[in-house]
């Protein structure tokens, strides 16, 4: 267990090593620099005073080797897009609030999923199933901008009940969460839905049944824990997915956070910051998959690491 | 040397002193007579809110610095607020004094001296000085500052020698003669210099190069010679700014607080019809989908709170140089005349758009386009005799190229397939429409590589030198005609205006006859003022124009108060 957990972490810094290579090959290989600018070029000697003020005048693989020096110090460099921040200083800044939008809409989109799946599976074919069956569709196709567009037409154009965007109070968070939250709990509640049915018609749940257990503990206990090794599986992904935000929910909403810099740090080829969400992105994926191979542990004991 | 750093303590006390008595002596808004004064002194026009209503809440994108003398690109566009230049525009795009009280011109028409209004001074209680602009004009030219429109200011003796390496900043056209004079010395007589120094927004040269870039973004450090101060910028969020008590000059404002919320164009209509903001100072296509204008143009109440312009813009196609089937004059006429601008401006701009004959939109300097009307006008049988005259009858042999667009919204890019369209059906000619994001467009640009472009260009200063010199040879696309930059030249520094506007309205007929460009459409630009926003902005100027043209660089928000009107 403890090996296992020792080599997959030793894997993740694998992973981030060939993540970050590729990543810095790939953003040096699209035309454009970070400082050409619009209108008229910049002239040569303010280009090159800029470049060398970001080390970009050096050759590409000492950039690379020095991003990695540094990085193994923990100093990712500073977005060119906040010249006075550093990519560590910029992500505290904003990523805080995509974890908390992100967190709010992945603790709905469990809560309600789940109990929109079990619901929908314990009556099976009844207008309670096609309700949340329906629920759970709409908020499958429904893309953000769209869902995201009407709720603000509807609450804040038509009915003035909620601001149509910030971030500053509770009032604020309401529609971009729910935005946000829909579509996972669309996946959630079709995954549960479906597991669960499986499990209600296997051997044990039937037993379970036929001791007299409660509905209840034979519900928890038997069906949902078994119900769970699927469930694990789909909301590993959702994990990172929702935490590092959305262009979309945050730019409709205004919501301050981490997700347009995954959009902007390419048009501006912000080098820095590329580099940094990247790397990001590809550590929460590699955690999350991690947990939710160990969380399998937790959920079927008859699985075992070695 | 303790000495003065503990008078410089005592005298920052003093300052504290009085900026504290300042505000909280007349925050609350006195009544004298029958005016409201504000926080600043101003006296409120009859029917305005009290001060405390004062506030305009704003929202738009982010940028980095409210630093004109370090980006422009990527500025916080609100310069106007925190800084006076020496001259400003007033609604009619006319020069008047602003920081500088007159100047006189040499006669050679090469060295201007501005004398500054005397008791001028930064927030902190230090005077603004000549050496601040003379500082400002060596940071847009230094280097080291990276200035992304250098350019701009590229008339003044040896600015550009400086801004590429080859001159040292001290032999730069400018010298602050003594604290309130300050003389500028060109390379060329340029009559438009005060248009240029319109937008040289001044910064604190004692704060500036003892904080460095970072100076603007804190308001502990960003100190202002303006009409407003920083009062707190939150990334990402808001930045607000308060009626500054130390402002000496003559922008004395209203508003007594602007908020500047921080949100992506998208969120503006919805934020403005919320009663979230006082205004969307600017509409333009990608702010707001076709079918927002069109509800507003259909709901009467908007309607009554919309402003609409044309914008000094104008759309081209621009031709790739020698190596592509353009080189021919007889193409490039063909093109131009197998392009119906009214079907386009009709059917894909729904009327958001004037029809371009040349470079110069109608109402900027010296433009004059009725004259150009028939010049290259749609024509498609002409248009396929060319083509056949040049060697491709009915498209035949002709080179398969992309029309490339930049970063284009989704009305430029149906505007793009519209072309594409014409130019199939009348010239048989097959083209593609490639929509490229921003800085891969504008590299292969800069670079001459794209065969044919969909570009826009809108003005900086009100100057038509600002629209004619992008196509003197060497400039942002291939073509190239000695007529052309000898006549531009001459306009660029002849000191009558007649003669100048007669000049570049030859240069520009060059231009459009040879064709250099298929000029195409100006866009129409809309502005939305809730009701109780008033002021002189507002009005309409002598060129019939209703609506603020200046919005970006916010130097019009003194002017303008909230009125009673406001719940």
């Amino acid at each position: 267990m403890g090996r296992y957990v020792v080599s997959r972490v030793a894997a993740i810094a694998g992973t981030l090593l060939i993540i970050s290579l590729l990543v810095f090959v790939l953003m040096h290989a699209i035309p454009g620099g970070p400082f050409d600018e619009d209108k008229m070029p910049l002239s040569p000697a303010s280009k090159a005073n800029i470049m060398r003020s970001f080390g970009l005048h050096r050759p590409l693989w000492q950039q690379y080797v020095l991003y990695l020096w540094n990085a193994a110090h923990l100093n990712f460099g500073v977005s060119y897009q906040r010249p006075g921040e550093s990519v560590i200083g910029l992500l505290a800044h904003v990523w805080p609030v995509t974890m908390h939008l992100g967190g709010m809409a992945l603790g709905i989109a469990l809560v309600g999923g789940l109990g929109l799946g079990v619901g929908a599976a314990l009556r099976q074919n009844t207008s309670t199933d096609y309700l949340a069956t329906g629920v759970a569709l709409f908020g499958l196709v429904a893309p953000h901008f769209v869902l995201g567009s009407l709720l603000v037409l509807l609450f804040s154009t038509l009915l003035g009940w909620l601001p149509a965007g910030g971030w500053e109070t509770p009032r604020n968070w309401i529609l971009p969460v729910l935005t946000y939250s829909l579509a996972p709990l669309g996946v959630v509640a079709r995954y549960t839905r479906v597991s669960v049915l499986e499990v209600l018609t296997a051997d044990h749940v039937r037993t379970a049944w036929a001791k007299g257990l409660s509905a209840q503990r034979v519900v928890l206990r038997h069906v949902l824990r078994n119900a769970m090794i699927p469930l694990i599986t789909i909301i590993g992904p959702l994990v990172p997915d929702l935490l590092t935000g959305s262009l979309f929910v945050e730019g409709i909403f205004r919501v301050p956070g981490l997700g347009h810099f995954f959009v902007t740090s390419v048009y501006d080829r912000d080098y820095p910051m590329i580099m940094g969400l990247a790397l990001l992105g590809t550590l929460l994926i590699s955690v999350t998959y991690l947990a939710s191979d160990l969380l399998y542990l937790l959920a079927d004991p008859r699985i075992r690491y070695v | 040397m303790r000495q003065q750093v503990r008078h410089t303590g005592w005298l920052a006390a003093i300052v504290c002193l009085g900026v504290a008595c300042a505000t909280f002596g007349v925050s609350s808004g006195s009544i004298v007579g029958a005016a409201a004064v504000n926080a600043v002194g101003t006296s409120l026009p009859s029917d305005a809110a009290p001060p405390s209503g004062q506030v305009l809440t704003l929202l738009g994108r982010e940028g980095t610095y409210i630093d004109w003398s370090k980006t422009v690109q990527k500025s916080q566009w609100q310069p106007g607020l925190m800084s006076d230049p020496l001259v400003r525009q007033d609604i009619n795009a006319d020069i008047k004094p602003l920081a500088a009280e007159r100047w006189t011109i040499s006669p050679d028409g090469r060295t201007w001296t501005f004398f500054l209004r005397p008791g001028l001074q930064w927030s902190d209680g230090a005077p603004l000085t000549a050496q601040d602009f003379e500082y400002t004009i060596k940071r847009v030219a230094n280097p080291e500052t990276g200035h992304d429109v250098a350019w701009y200011f590229a008339s003044i003796k040896n600015f550009k020698d400086a801004n590429e390496g080859k001159a040292l900043l001290d032999r730069i056209g400018v010298i602050a003669v003594n604290a309130t004079t300050l003389q500028i010395t060109t390379n060329e007589p340029t009559p438009y210099l005060p248009m240029l120094i319109s937008d040289l927004y001044v910064v604190p040269q004692h704060i500036v190069s003892k904080v460095g870039d970072s100076w603007s973004t804190s308001p502990a450090t960003a100190v202002s010679a303006g009409p407003f101060k920083l009062a707190s910028w939150e990334r990402d969020r808001q930045l607000v700014f308060v009626a500054n008590p130390m402002y000496r000059g003559i922008r004395k404002p209203y508003l007594e607080r602007i908020v500047y919320k921080i949100g992506r164009d998208e969120t503006l209509f919805p934020a403005y019809l919320g009663g979230e903001i006082d205004a969307i100072p600017w509409i333009y296509e990608g702010s707001l989908s076709p079918s927002d204008v069109a509800k507003i143009q259909a709901d009467p109440k908007l309607k009554s709170e919309s402003y609409t312009w044309p914008y000094y813009q104008t759309w081209w196609i621009a031709f790739g140089g020698d190596q592509t089937a353009f080189k021919d004059p007889r193409v490039r006429r063909a093109f131009a005349m197998a392009v119906d601008r009214d079907a386009i401006i009709k059917s894909v701009w729904r009327g958001m758009a004037a029809p371009a004959y040349g470079m110069l939109p109608p109402g900027f300097h010296c433009a004059d386009p009725a004259r150009l009307k028939g010049a290259m006008a749609y024509n498609p049988e002409q248009a396929k005799r060319l083509l056949a005259e040049a060697g491709y009858p009915g498209g035949k042999g002709f080179p398969k190229y992309d029309l490339m667009l930049r970063a284009a919204s989704p009305t430029v890019q149906t505007a793009g397939e519209a072309i594409q369209a014409m130019i199939k059906q009348n010239l048989g000619v097959e083209m593609g429409v490639q929509n490229l994001e921003r800085k891969l467009f504008m590299d292969r640009l800069n670079k001459y590589e794209s065969p044919i472009v969909l570009i826009p260009w809108e003005y900086d200063y009100f100057d038509a030198s600002n629209f004619m010199n992008i196509y003197r040879s060497g400039g942002r696309h291939p073509w190239a005609n000695a007529d052309y930059d000898k006549l531009v030249n001459d306009a660029n520094s002849s000191m009558s205006e007649a003669q100048r506007c007669a000049t570049y309205r030859r240069a520009e007929d060059v231009l459009v006859r040879d064709p250099g460009a298929v000029f195409l459409w100006h866009p129409t630009v809309m502005q939305l003022w809730k009701p109780w926003v008033k002021g002189e902005i507002l009005k309409r100027n002598k060129l019939g124009i209703l609506g603020w043209q200046r919005p970006s660089k916010a130097d019009m928000l003194p002017y303008i108060y909230i009125s009673k009107d406001k719940k």
